[in-house]
């Protein structure tokens, strides 16, 4: 019933063998790619997202059949993209900010999922008489949301961490989550096997308590075996990369692994576990160096998976079949709209009444109602069901719906986004901020010259006379810089605490890594480096709770009507 | 003769009240102290227990850094100060040290707008009266506009 990717067939799954040759795959890989990054350069003139214009991209290139040199199956997208994506988007969560919303995070990706997955699966019985295991199926992989492109909105906008936190926290738990009831959903469907409600919940505690578990072993065995005891980047990274996609498949596998059939956990939220495991332990206890080369292996990995994921979404979207489904489409669009705001608003009532100094902001949940698109879990999971199962009308009616969902909310809502943030107020971008980036980063560029045109003196390479008159042009601009940064400061003297604290921050945090380093060399004991993070973290902490009173974190800013 | 006090937090109006203090301290010739307060109390609402030893411990680290801002603006403006931290609440830690230093003025600095939730729950205006009428010392409130009319002395 688990995900049925097992360590054997990975090769084959890469080698992609069921279309064409490896030359004519990797050809087609190539293509995509460099796609990709034209619409990347094409996207930075207009105001699109990068993903939409990716699917519109892929849409008009799936009017040519055998564009690609393979067949975009579940196992692809579940197996290969996603681990890495998910990864990646964990890393980047600090531990104490989803700590503060883990509540209501996981019961928006728990019972939400749930309440969404009956909602939606109701509906879609009523309107469309499709049967209840095939219509469960359906609300639970269309409960999947995919961030991707509304964060990239909030990372461009300075939206609210907290905001962040509780869109990416929700879709990261209930990509998990929706994957366990699509599959209990299946087992229901199958003649073989019908689950009571009492069973359903055990399957569902063990698959996703499992995945945690296995996610967190081996997150922490990376962390303090390998990323604290080795100072190598490349080692290091390399290890990362092997955890992501392996926690999946022994999670997935995890039978084959302690010699008991049929025993699997999820992929997904093993991927979640370890993925902020390291993101929060492991990299205290990386070099600078490390860090940075794992920022930006991640960040390159991540662009690159999420370009194939998109452009393949809009080339597996059949254009020809939405026309004659386009009933169920609609009521699958109707059914996911009002569900996910029954949804998200009386949570965010229910949450409020019971924990009023916690409460989630009117204007956060508006966001994060009108946000929920859905992507390539979705598509993946309605990929992967096969025609046996339901029988094959019911089959191609779930993945047309799905086509219509995922294109309609990337479309629609993900094109919408951009105005509703800035309607509500929650871009906090001030032009005296950006203006102040702009002064400090022209100050700094110009240091950078000076420094080099120095080194380059020292060398020998520049003539001392050259470099004397050169040198002093750098002078005048510098003190030019410097007199426009204090000018500047002058008239917005709120960024000098800002300044201040940004400051504060970077200084903690170098300390932080200074103790890792400590520790690595084997100057320190364990016991001491652990006490000392403890102790930074301490003070990190502290210093978010100071910007958060001084009003210089957005979080739970509201617009107050009237 | 009495001294100025000038209470900071290295808030948006900061920069104003110590230059404003420093302007005072020179036409007058009377000695000036800048005073930060850390209040060990004022995230009492938000604070996790086990954070409190390291908040206060930041605060501090915050206070001595802000106060050598303000006395470098000082030294830039040839004026010797003294710098001053307490721990106590806000409204009566200022009060107290106002008195212990005799002081004839006190300068505040205000931010832009509303001052609500500056200075604990108090709008600094009502804090700066409160102080008037139960000291003998003039409150002086400077909002961040002040320094938009003079050239504050470049400090390196």
């Amino acid at each position: 019933m688990g995900f049925p990717v097992l360590p054997d067939q990975l090769p084959q799954l890469l080698l992609a063998q069921e279309n064409g040759g490896l030359v004519q795959q990797e050809l087609s890989l190539m293509i995509l790619l460099f796609i990709a990054a034209m619409v990347a350069i094409v996207v930075r003139r207009i105001r699109l997202p990068y993903t939409v214009a990716l699917v519109l991209v892929g849409l008009v290139l799936s009017f040519f059949p055998n564009f690609l040199g393979f067949t975009v199956s579940s196992d692809l997208i579940l197996a290969i993209l996603v681990p890495p994506l998910i990864f990646e988007a964990t890393l980047h969560i600090p531990w104490r900010s989803l700590k503060k919303d883990l509540l209501p995070v996981l019961l928006l990706a728990v019972f939400g999922t749930l309440v969404g997955t009956f909602l939606v699966g109701g509906l879609v019985v009523e309107f469309l008489g499709i049967p209840w295991p095939a219509a469960l199926a359906f609300g639970a992989l269309i409960s999947a949301t995919d961030p991707v492109a509304v964060i990239a909105f909030f990372r461009s906008l300075g939206v609210s961490k907290r905001l962040t936190i509780l869109v990416e926290g929700e879709s990261l738990f209930n990509d998990g989550v929706a994957i366990v009831i699509f599959n209990l959903a299946l087992a229901a469907g199958t003649a073989s096997s019908s689950l009571g409600l009492g069973e359903a919940l055990q399957e569902f505690s063990i698959v996703a308590f499992g995945g945690v578990a296995v996610g967190l072993v081996m997150g922490y065995v990376v962390s303090y075996i390998i990323l604290k005891n080795v100072d190598d980047h490349l080692i290091e990274t390399a290890t990362t990369v092997a955890l992501a996609f392996g926690s999946f498949v022994v999670a997935e596998s995890f039978g084959q692994f302690v010699g008991v059939e049929g025993l699997h956990f999820s992929g997904i939220l093993a991927v979640v576990a370890a993925g902020l495991m390291v993101g929060n332990i492991g990299t205290l206890n990386t070099s600078p160096t490390t860090k940075l080369t794992l920022d930006n292996f991640w960040e390159f990995l991540s662009f690159v998976v999420n370009s194939l994921v998109f452009l393949l979404i809009g080339l597996e979207i059949e254009l020809s079949q939405l026309r004659p489904n386009i009933i169920p489409i609609i009521v699958a669009v109707v059914a996911i709209i009002l569900s996910r705001g029954v949804i998200i608003y009386t949570f965010g009532w229910v949450y409020g009444r019971f924990q009023p100094r916690n409460r989630i902001p009117l204007n956060f949940q508006h966001v994060m109602y009108w946000g929920g698109l859905r992507g390539a879990i979705s598509l993946a999971l309605a990929l992967s069901i096969e025609n046996a199962v339901f029988g094959s009308d019911v089959a191609l009616e779930l993945r047309v719906m799905t086509f219509g969902v995922v294109l309609f909310t990337l479309l629609g809502q993900g094109m919408t986004i951009e105005k509703l943030i800035q309607r509500l107020k929650l871009a906090d971008k001030p032009p005296q901020r950006v203006e102040l980036q702009r002064r400090q980063a022209t100050l700094f560029a110009k240091w950078a010259g000076q420094h080099e045109l120095g080194r380059l003196r020292d060398n020998g390479i520049l003539f001392r006379d050259i470099w004397e008159s050169m040198n002093q042009v750098y002078d005048e601009e510098i003190l030019e810089k410097k007199a426009n940064l204090r000018a500047h400061l002058q008239d917005f003297p709120e960024l000098e605490q800002e300044m201040y604290l940004q400051a504060r921050e970077d200084a903690l945090n170098a300390e932080r890594s200074a103790i890792g380093e400590a520790s690595r060399r084997g100057l320190i004991s364990n016991e001491v480096h652990d006490e000392l993070i403890i102790e930074l973290n301490n003070r990190v902490a502290a210093l978010d709770l100071i910007k958060k009173n001084r009003g210089l974190d957005v979080e739970n800013k509201e617009v107050h009507h009237g | 003769m009495g001294s100025i006090v000038c209470a900071t937090r290295g808030g948006e109006g900061s920069r104003a009240a110590q230059m404003a203090a420093i302007e005072q301290a020179k036409a007058t010739d009377k000695p000036l102290i800048f005073l930060y307060v850390v209040d060990p109390h004022s995230l009492d609402d938000e604070i996790d227990e086990s954070l409190r030893e390291a908040l206060l411990a930041e605060l501090n680290w915050m206070g001595e850094t802000l106060l050598r801002i303000a006395q470098k603006r000082a030294d830039a403006a040839y004026l010797g100060t003294e710098v001053r931290i307490r721990r106590g609440n806000v409204r009566d830690e200022i009060t107290r040290f106002v008195k212990d230093v005799k002081a004839d003025l006190l300068v505040l600095g205000a931010p832009r707008g509303t001052t609500a939730n500056v200075f604990g729950d108090d709008a600094i205006e009502r804090l700066g009266k409160w102080i008037e009428e139960h000291t003998a010392v003039s409150v002086q409130i400077t909002r961040p506009d002040y320094v938009k009319s003079k050239k504050e002395p470049a400090t390196r």
